[in-house]
């Protein structure tokens, strides 16, 4: 017997709290961002943003409660609603092909150099499908065990690297640019892709739902904020050297006997990987699936994840179509679309005659 | 081109085997006449040579006595059916007359029936009943008289314990019901039986409290069954299939056990205990992923230290399947994760092996597979000489042989013994350890955590009959734990009672 797919608010609050937190792991330090004091300061502001990109949303889904966005397009714009599938799908797929690139080129620049990345994307995006195509409940329980095995780590490297620690590390944010700082508060409100997922998943809830916003916020703001600080009075300046300077800090890590546990943060970051993978799997192949014939449609996840599988291999050795789309997702416009103009524009305007009058 | 495939299957199977179907005689009716009925009875069984008849007259109505040999008590027989139609005197002595005094004033036996069919009257007859045919009577009324042998109530084997009963199932049902209608002597206790197997009409018996069955699970364990479409059943693991999940997964939502007290605990939560005739494993449906780590021992230990023998089985079972693979995976791909003295030590010994550590690790753990399988199908005094060849081969001789190194002979021990701590995952604990093996010997621990993924959602995406499978560790619930990762004392345990569609994430009411 199979699960309704409905899940607590606190599983899909841990679920975007992993995805998003696996963005701040992999986040590769480019030249002049601006000092981790100012991220952290800058992480609460984002947040307050995000409500206000969300009240859209969050006045359209009040008033059809248990419909998704989706649901909602195709009822009030008739067969224009797939414009709406389609951007979710190629969204999807972008964050997609995003995560898989940014994981494999992790993968082989750390600790397999001799691998093609071609294997890991495979292997990621099989076993992603498959938690996909389960449905929100096994990546959602999935999610709790990852959620406790990163807490467990996290505490490990916080209590092994405390006494090397140096607080005075932390710059000021005064030294930073008023532009580099508006920058990144861009950066971290509008290229926060789980907003989107946010506003595609909440009707799977099956209580308190507009308490997932805060307890994701909340965890993401505890966790994010501990890690970014934490990172920066550990290696200071080092830490700018560094292509992935919260893999370098768990490098240093050890106590006792267990050192070099890198490898085993890997382990940890390969669960964290499949679960923001699983999240948009579900969201491009639910997407696709309204594109597709019905008879299609079954498939619509294991072609969703075949397709970005494909472009994630292909686009991996091409940094260029890399950068590209990463800078259109820190463009904002994206999110800016999905989050806030598409609900807006779904609250104004109606087909003659469509539902929701 | 799946349709082809699955069309050429089919083909193939269809000239291969055979779809199990009823005896085209189990309609038939019994008409009345003795004579004939015999006739199609005999008829019906072949002439089997197991089957008895006596004619007797009782009050001067001819009737006949139908038994299967060996499988009826003669003193039984004799007290409670002989002598009593013997001294019978009616005052109006009828077919009509017998038959309404066999069933409405005396006690042939303890039960007792009446059947019209051949269908109805077979099973009873196989069962150890003796069966009246009554001359003039449509009909044929059937009374226990069993006496067969089987083996008496004895420990079970495979979950001994420290503390609590000595008692484990056997092999005739009625004998395993009573035993778990001894231990809880409640109104709501229910023993619900049906017949399971086109031919085998094995019986069955659900076990269950009607006050806390969710009547959903019920329905659905009684759909099952029905439908089952077997036509021999001799063992409770031909029918565990059919009541697992449809999701394709390694681990099982039905549990084995062969304990009465084990038994009525689960069932008591409001699980669904089912009996089968002819074994002594009794299935508990449905059965979560935590329950393979509890033991009758955790109830009658200390708290303190019932906690600790749990953590230590959740520990074994993570080091069995996973220990060679991660052994692998770090000696091939991540020496650095090796403390520097053990690196220099397991380098020393890895020098002199000529192969590769995963093939290393393959061909030691099928050897100490071999070995346990011999160990386990030869009489018990062979089954020890096989321990003493493998202490010798692997123990010494494979090592000074220069075939495998001494760490893994530590990681295959260690390995082993962990497996014998969880025997109810011993199955999936095996398979699994083989393919973290290959794949940690391939993919190093990128690939030990992708198979641990796929092992965790595949587990976590089974809701066995509407109950998460990993419950209550996901959905977590903070409060069921005190007895899955912790085991609180029975003056906590015992206020409050698990009702299993309680659980978080349940479906079903």
């Amino acid at each position: 017997m199979r699960g309704k797919s409905a899940i607590s608010s606190w599983q899909l609050a841990v679920l975007l709290f992993l995805s998003r937190i696996m963005q701040f792991f992999l986040a590769v330090s480019p030249e002049g961002q601006p000092g981790a004091l100012t991220a952290a300061l800058l992480l609460p502001a984002s947040m307050a943003a995000s409500i206000l990109l969300l009240l859209p949303a969050y006045f359209l889904l009040r008033k059809n409660r248990g419909k998704g966005i989706l649901d909602l397009a195709g009822e009030r714009w008739g067969k224009l609603g797939a414009i709406c599938s389609a951007a979710f799908f190629f969204f999807s797929l972008c964050v997609l092909v995003q995560t898989a690139s940014a994981f494999s080129y992790f993968l082989t620049s750390t600790a397999y150099p001799d691998t093609s990345p071609w294997l890991f994307i495979l292997l990621l995006f099989a076993v992603g499908g498959y938690a996909a195509s389960m449905g929100y409940e096994p990546t959602a329980r999935f999610g709790a065990f990852v959620f406790a095995a990163l807490i467990a780590a996290l505490l490990f490297t916080g209590f092994s690297l405390w006494p090397q620690a140096h607080w005075a590390f932390l710059r000021p944010p005064a030294g930073d640019s008023l532009q580099s700082q508006l920058q990144l508060f861009a950066r971290l409100t509008l290229g926060n892709v789980e907003t989107a997922a946010l506003l595609f998943l909440i009707p799977a809830v099956n209580e308190k739902q507009k308490s997932v916003f805060w307890k994701w916020n909340l965890l993401t703001f505890g966790v994010g904020e501990g890690a970014i600080l934490f990172t920066a009075a550990v290696l200071g300046d080092y830490g700018k050297s560094q292509r992935f300077p919260f893999y370098t800090v768990t490098k240093i890590a050890e106590v006792s006997i267990f050192q070099r546990l890198d490898s085993l943060h890997i382990a940890l970051w390969v669960f964290m990987a499949l679960v923001r993978l699983a999240v948009f799997l579900e969201v491009g192949g639910k997407s696709l699936a309204r594109l597709l014939p019905t008879r299609a449609a079954k498939h619509a996840v294991a072609t969703c994840a075949a397709v970005a599988a494909l472009l994630s291999g292909v686009f991996t050795g091409q940094q260029h179509v890399l950068e590209r789309i990463g800078s259109v997702f820190s463009s904002g416009a994206p999110v800016l679309w999905l989050t806030c103009l598409l609900p807006l524009f779904l609250l104004i305007f109606r087909r003659k005659g469509g539902a929701g009058r | 081109m799946s349709q082809w495939f699955a069309k050429r299957i089919e083909e193939k199977e269809r000239a291969l085997y055979v779809t199990p179907k009823p005896p085209a005689t189990e309609t038939v009716r019994l008409t009345g006449d003795a004579t004939a009925d015999l006739a199609t009875i005999r008829a019906a069984l072949h002439n089997t040579a197991d089957f008895m008849v006596r004619e007797i007259l009782v009050c001067g109505v001819p009737v006949k006595l139908m038994m299967f040999e060996g499988m009826f008590s003669l003193q039984t027989l004799t007290e409670i059916m002989l002598e009593p139609l013997g001294d019978l005197t009616l005052e109006d002595p009828s077919p009509q007359a017998l038959r309404d005094w066999i069933l409405h004033q005396a006690v042939l036996g303890m039960d007792q029936n009446e059947v019209e069919t051949l269908g109805k009257l077979f099973p009873f007859l196989m069962s150890g009943f003796a069966g009246i045919l009554i001359d003039g009577i449509a009909g044929a009324i059937v009374a226990g008289v069993q006496g067969f042998q089987f083996r008496s109530v004895s420990e079970p084997s495979a979950e001994e314990n420290v503390r609590g009963s000595r008692e484990g199932f056997t092999e005739p049902i009625r004998i395993n019901m009573t035993m778990v209608r001894r231990r809880v002597k409640s109104s709501e206790l229910k023993m619900e039986l049906m017949k399971a197997g086109v031919k085998s009409k094995t019986d069955l018996c659900l076990i269950y409290q009607t006050d806390m069955v969710a009547p959903e699970l019920l329905r659905d364990i009684r759909r099952r069954i029905r439908e089952i479409p077997t036509d021999m059943i001799l063992e409770s693991g031909y029918i565990q299939p059919f009541l697992d999940t449809d999701i394709i997964s390694i681990f099982s939502n039905v549990g084995t056990t062969q304990r009465p007290d084990t038994l009525c605990a689960k069932v008591s939560e409001g699980r669904v205990g089912i009996l089968v005739d002819g074994t002594p494993f009794a299935l508990i449906v449905p059965y979560f992923f935590n329950e393979n780590f509890q033991s009758l021992d955790d109830y009658t230990h200390r708290p303190y230290y019932a906690v600790f023998e749990r953590w230590l089985k959740y520990l074994a079972f993570f080091f069995t399947i996973l220990l060679p693979g991660f052994y692998v995976a770090v000696g091939t791909f991540h020496p650095e994760l090796f403390p520097e003295a053990l690196l220099l030590n397991v380098t020393a010994a890895e020098q002199d092996v000529p192969f590769p550590l995963v093939i290393e690790a393959l061909l030691i753990h099928f050897i100490y597979e071999l070995m346990r399988e011999a160990g386990l199908r030869l009489p018990r005094p062979i089954g020890h000489a096989i321990g003493i060849i493998g202490a010798l081969v692997i123990g010494d001789a494979a090592v000074t042989a220069g075939l495998i190194s001494s760490p893994m002979v530590m990681v295959v021990a260690l390995t082993a013994l962990s497996s014998f701590v969880v025997p109810s995952l011993f199955q999936e604990a095996t398979i699994m350890r083989f393919g973290f093996i290959l794949i940690g010997g391939t993919l190093g621990i990128f690939g030990m955590a992708l198979g641990l993924a796929l092992m965790i959602v595949n587990l976590c995406s089974v809701n066995a009959y509407g109950i998460p499978s990993m419950s209550p560790e996901s959905p977590f619930q903070m409060f069921a734990m005190r007895d899955v990762l912790l085991r609180a004392g029975w003056k906590k345990l015992g206020r409050k009672k698990l009702k299993i569609q309680n659980l978080p994430g349940t479906e079903i009411r």
